[in-house]
């Protein structure tokens, strides 16, 4: 009877032992989205009050599951309020350089998938507009040229984009954005017409951001410059190809879009006017 | 909806008024699951603070000025083999205004009567 009830006590005391650890990965999980101080605060202070809380439950003779129930109370009920914290230190966190950011795997990936996201999805559709094209080239006699020729020349800009991402980031989002157009409008196969749109999205802001310099008016030259040169893409092999030697006409928005970018890179953003003293 | 500049929520009203009470207990400093325990021999729930709200609300305390905490010594704590605490002091006579003025603006305005209940409409 005796043994049955120590077996009984032990088994409630690992359950208070695995209630606790699930509050420790579960603090684990959401501190690391923030700062490294701030992580190594927050979690050191709830290990702490684990511990002193299961020491103190001990002393007082509490029954070991009463002990589990609380602190799976506590942590459930504080969820709130840790979601809340995580979005408050992450806007702080926004202002801090970068070398006080917590070193952890989960922010590395939220860093990279943040900021890489687009261009990751850049080369999947490089990859399979390279593949559609050259399968198509393949085949005998050719019978798709001109749907060859497009998907050769969009797989091109959009890999010369990712191959220039990290050393020509304008050039490179200005690539992406400009191959992204066919498959986000004219590709019928929805996979790849919902990554295209995404990725359009993300080179265009990527790049609008980039060029803009804070300066609302660059910002949007840069879209407008981008649009001249998707619409250019979209509507040539729309309508353009098929009006023969007119409707290359289509290329002067591409051309008009290229010196609006241009021009923009070139631009200085006004200095801010200093506040009267 | 905001709250006013200043004024305490209802949990940080109770983690000052417990760190008074253990100051004037002679106790100048607590750490969390202390004050936790504080709170809930007050509450009639007399359940604990649940970690998120606890700490967010210590947290806010100390950037307010109420609080001040620094990590024990490490070694202290690995000697009675437990995890190190953080450490909060109250400031009290800031505390003490602060509550003061909570009590105040949370209790209930006097209801007029009689003659000066007209002076009212």
């Amino acid at each position: 009877m005796t043994g049955q009830l120590t077996r009984e006590h032990i088994g409630r005391a690992e359950a208070t032992g695995l209630v606790a650890q699930l509050v420790r990965t579960w603090v684990d999980f959401y501190t690391g989205w923030v700062s490294a101080p701030a992580a190594e605060r927050r979690r050191d202070e709830i290990h702490s009050d684990l511990w002193e809380q299961q020491t103190f439950a001990r002393e007082m003779g509490v029954a070991p599951f009463a002990v589990a129930v609380s602190i799976a109370r506590r942590a459930a009920l504080g969820v709130p309020a840790d979601l809340l914290w995580v979005r408050t230190e992450r806007a702080a966190l926004r202002s801090l350089p970068a070398e006080q950011k917590a070193r952890t795997a989960m922010n590395s990936v939220t860093r990279f998938a943040a900021h890489w996201w687009w261009v990751l999805g850049a080369a999947v559709l490089s990859a399979i507009v390279l593949t559609m094209g050259m399968r198509q080239l393949l085949e005998p006699g050719m019978p798709y040229l001109e749907g060859t020729i497009q998907a050769l020349t969009v797989g091109s800009l959009l890999a010369a984009g990712v191959i220039l991402k990290a050393k020509m980031p304008r050039t490179a989002a200005a690539l992406i954005a400009v191959g992204a157009s066919s498959p986000a409008t004219l590709y019928w196969a929805p996979i790849v017409m919902a990554l295209g749109i995404l990725v359009l999205l993300g080179s265009t802001v990527d790049l609008v951001r980039r060029m803009a310099r804070n300066d609302v008016v660059l910002g949007a030259l840069t879209a407008v410059g981008v649009l001249a040169i998707d619409a250019t893409m979209v509507g040539y092999v729309w309508v353009g190809f098929d009006a023969g030697p007119v409707g290359l006409l289509w290329f002067a928005g591409a051309i008009a879009g290229a010196v609006m970018l241009y021009t923009v890179s070139r631009t200085r953003p006004p200095a801010p006017v200093a506040p009267a003293a | 909806m905001r709250r006013k500049p200043g004024a305490l929520l209802p949990l940080e009203a109770a983690i000052l008024d417990a760190a008074l009470q253990l100051q004037r207990a002679g106790e100048d400093s607590f750490h969390g699951f202390g004050i936790a325990r504080v709170i809930a021999d007050g509450d009639e729930t007399g359940g604990l603070t649940s970690h998120g709200t606890l700490y967010k609300a210590l947290g806010r305390l100390e950037t307010a000025g109420f609080l001040s905490s620094t990590w024990e010594d490490a070694d202290a704590a690995a000697a009675e083999g437990r995890p190190r605490r953080r450490l909060y002091r109250v400031d009290g006579a800031a505390a003490s205004v602060a509550l003061a003025v909570h009590r105040q603006s949370s209790s209930p305005a006097p209801q007029a009567s009689g003659r000066a209940a007209w002076g009212t409409l």
